[in-house]
C-alpha cells in the first residue's frame, strides 16, 4: 500500500473512528495540560529558585590576607583571574578612613580602599574618568558624606591630616560582590600595592567548591592560619541538592503524566481495535498487509494525539499565562513531542496485537 | 508462477482447526479450471468456508498444498500471502463486508489501494464496473443506502476492480432472494466468460444448478 493513501485512509479512518479519535485526544490534551502546568511551573520555579541562589551569592569566594604576610599581589590576582571557572577576581587594600581634604578631620569620615587589578572587575564608572594610579573615585553615598556637590576634589587619610591627598577624579557604584564598597571612596593602587583581601567569582555555583581548593592550591600557604577564605561552599551544595531534589520530582512526575497517558492510549486503542475487529478482519482479508494495519491504527491515534497536544498545549498556556507563569517554551514543545511520541508507542501495542488476529476467526465471529 | 498453470489448484489437502479436532478434506486435491464457476459443496460442517479461507490464503492447511498458477504459496510469509489475496485474488464474503463509513465506490477502490495502485487511477473503472453491475447511480452512496442484493454486486464489484485470476465467494447468495441470486450469479458467470475463475462455497441449489463444475466435500 503506497503511504499517500495510507495516510489518507488513515485520516478517513480516524474520522469515522471519531470516539476512539477524540477519547486518544482527551487523554493526550490531559496529558500535555497535566505536564503543563505542574511540571511547568515547577520548572519556572526552579528558574527563579536558581537565580536567587546565584545572586545570593553562593558563587563568590572572599580571601583574607589574615597576617598581614603580603602574598594577594597583582601577580596572584591575574593567576586566579586566568581560572576557566573564574568569571572575575579583584583584590582590594584594607580599608582605611579618609576624609574631604578641604574640611580636615573635622569632616565625615568615610572608608576607603585601594583597588589591586581591574578596577571595571569591582565598580562601574558612573561619573567622571577612571582615576590613574593614586586617584580615587567616591560612590554616591561618600560624595554626601564627605560634602561635595559633584565627585570632584580630594580626600585624605584621617590618620595622615595634613598629608598627601588623593584626588577624587568620578563616581561609580560597585559591582556584585563588592557591593560593601558603594559606602565609600575607590582608588586605583599604585605599583606594586599587595591586596588585603581578594573577592572571587566563580562562573557558576557548582564550582565554587572547586574554586575554593584550586585558589589554596595556588597560594601554597604552608601555613593555613596565613590566609582566611569565606566560601559559600555550603551554600552552593545546599542549592545543587535543592535543585536537584526539585528536577527529580519534576521528572518523576513527568515519567508519571506519561506512563499513565500511555496505559490510556493504550486502553482506548485496544477497546477500538475489539470494536472494530471485522473492520480490521475485512481489511486484512481484503489483502492488507500486517503492516498497513498496524500504520494505520497508529496513525489513527497519532491524529487523536496531535489535536490532544495542540488542545493541551493551548490549555495549559493560557492558564499559565493567566497565573503569571512562564515555562520554558523549549519545555512546552517537548512535552508536546513526548506526549506524540507516548502516543505512538502506546498504540503500537494494540495495533500489533489487532495486525495478528486471524482474519477468519474475526470474520466467522458474529 | 509458471504459465499455462492452473491458476488454483489443491494438492492432498487436509486441515483441522486444532490438534486432535476431525480432519477435514481427507487428502482432497482439485484443479481448477480457469474460465468456469465452481461450486463447493456439501452438508453443514464439511468445510466448504473453510476451503474457501485455504484457497484465500487466509488459513493454512495442516497437510498438503495450495497452488497459484502453479507456484506453492500456502507455506509463505504472511507478507507475501497478503499480497497474493490483494493481487491475484478477489474476494466475495456473504454479508458483502462493506465499510459502512465510506462510499460504494470507495469501497470498490478498497482491496485495489492494498494492491499498491492510486485511488484516483481506480475511480474511473470502479465507476464503469459499478455501472455495468447495475448499481452506478448509487457511487457515491454509503452501503446502508442500497439494498442487500445491491450490496453483494458492489462486492462482486470490488472482487473484480483489479482483474485477479481468481474469484472466491463465500455464500454470495446466502442472504439474497431470487431474483437478486439471479442477477449475482449472472455476474460471476459473466466475469467467468471473461476468463476469470470463479470458486463458489454454497449449498443453494440454484448455484449449484448453474455451476460449470461441483466439488462435493
Amino acid at each position: 500500500m503506497r503511504w499517500r493513501e495510507l495516510l489518507s485512509e488513515a485520516w478517513r479512518s480516524a474520522r469515522s473512528a471519531l470516539v476512539a479519535t477524540v477519547m486518544v485526544a482527551i487523554v493526550v490534551s490531559a496529558m500535555c495540560a497535566t505536564t503543563g502546568l505542574t511540571v511547568g511551573r515547577a520548572i519556572a520555579a526552579q528558574s527563579q529558585i536558581e537565580a536567587r541562589l546565584e545572586e545570593a551569592g553562593s558563587r563568590s569566594l572572599t580571601v583574607t590576607d589574615a597576617r598581614g604576610g603580603g602574598f594577594l599581589t597583582s601577580s596572584i590576582i591575574d593567576q586566579i583571574n586566568a581560572f576557566s571557572i573564574v568569571e572575575r577576581a579583584v583584590g582590594v587594600t584594607a580599608a582605611f578612613d579618609s576624609v574631604n581634604t578641604a574640611i580636615g578631620l573635622g569632616g565625615t569620615g568615610v572608608p576607603t580602599w585601594f583597588v589591586v587589578g581591574d578596577m571595571a572587575d569591582a565598580i562601574t564608572l558612573t561619573w567622571g574618568r577612571w582615576p590613574e594610579p593614586g586617584e580615587a573615585l567616591a560612590s554616591a553615598e561618600a560624595v554626601q558624606a564627605l560634602g561635595l556637590e559633584v565627585p570632584v576634589g580630594s580626600v585624605v587619610q584621617a590618620t595622615h591630616h595634613p598629608g598627601p591627598g588623593i584626588p577624587i577624579v568620578g563616581s561609580f557604584t560597585a559591582r556584585e560582590p563588592l557591593t560593601h564598597l558603594n559606602a565609600g571612596v575607590v582608588g586605583r593602587a599604585p605599583q606594586g600595592t599587595v591586596a588585603h583581601r581578594v573577592d572571587v567569582l566563580a562562573d557558576s555555583s557548582s564550582n565554587a567548591v572547586l574554586l575554593t581548593s584550586a585558589t589554596v592550591h595556588l597560594l601554597n600557604r604552608a601555613d593555613p592560619q596565613d590566609l582566611s577564605i569565606d566560601a559559600p561552599t555550603s551554600l552552593a551544595q545546599i542549592e545543587t541538592e535543592v535543585l536537584g531534589d526539585l528536577a527529580d520530582f519534576n521528572q518523576g512526575l513527568v515519567v508519571l503524566v506519561l506512563v499513565a497517558g500511555a496505559v490510556l492510549v493504550s486502553v482506548v486503542t485496544f477497546a477500538d481495535t475489539l470494536v472494530r475487529r471485522s473492520e480490521l478482519g475485512r481489511r486484512r482479508a481484503l489483502g492488507a498487509q500486517r503492516w498497513a494495519v498496524v500504520s494505520l491504527l497508529v496513525i489513527r491515534s497519532a491524529i487523536g494525539g496531535l489535536v490532544g497536544v495542540a488542545l493541551g498545549t493551548v490549555i495549559a498556556s493560557a492558564v499559565n499565562v493567566m497565573a503569571g507563569v512562564h515555562p520554558d517554551p523549549a519545555f512546552t514543545v517537548a512535552t508536546g513531542v513526548m506526549a506524540l511520541a507516548v502516543t505512538v508507542v502506546a498504540s503500537c501495542i494494540p495495533a500489533t496485537v489487532a495486525a495478528h488476529q486471524d482474519p477468519v476467526q474475526v470474520l466467522r465471529t458474529p | 508462477m509458471s504459465k499455462g498453470a492452473a491458476p488454483l489448484a489443491v494438492r492432498d489437502l487436509c486441515f483441522a482447526y486444532r490438534k486432535g479436532a476431525e480432519e477435514l478434506f481427507g487428502g482432497l486435491s482439485v484443479d481448477f479450471t480457469p474460465g468456469t464457476v465452481t461450486a463447493l459443496t456439501g452438508p453443514s460442517g464439511c468445510g466448504k468456508s473453510t476451503l474457501l479461507y485455504i484457497l484465500g490464503l487466509m488459513l493454512t492447511p495442516t497437510a498438503g498444498e495450495v497452488l497459484v498458477e502453479g507456484a506453492r504459496v500456502d507455506n509463505l510469509p504472511d507478507a507475501e500471502r497478503s499480497w497474493i489475496r490483494g493481487s491475484r485474488l478477489g474476494f466475495i464474503f456473504q454479508d458483502a463486508a462493506l465499510d459502512p463509513t465510506r462510499s460504494i465506490v470507495d469501497s470498490v477502490i478498497e482491496p485495489a489501494l492494498y494492491a499498491g495502485a492510486w485511488r484516483r487511477d481506480m475511480l474511473a473503472p470502479a465507476r464503469a464496473l459499478l455501472e455495468e453491475l447495475g448499481v452506478g447511480e448509487r457511487v457515491d452512496h454509503k452501503p446502508g443506502q442500497i439494498s442487500g442484493g445491491q450490496a453483494q454486486r458492489v462486492a462482486i464489484a470490488r472482487a473484480l476492480l483489479t482483474s485477479p485470476p481468481v474469484i472466491l465467494a463465500d455464500e454470495p447468495t446466502g442472504n439474497l432472494d431470487a431474483s437478486n441470486t439471479t442477477v449475482v450469479l449472472d455476474a460471476l458467470h459473466h466475469a467467468a466468460r471473461r476468463g476469470h475463475l470463479v470458486v463458489i462455497a454454497t449449498h443453494d441449489p440454484a448455484v449449484l444448478e448453474r455451476s460449470d463444475a461441483v466439488v462435493e466435500l
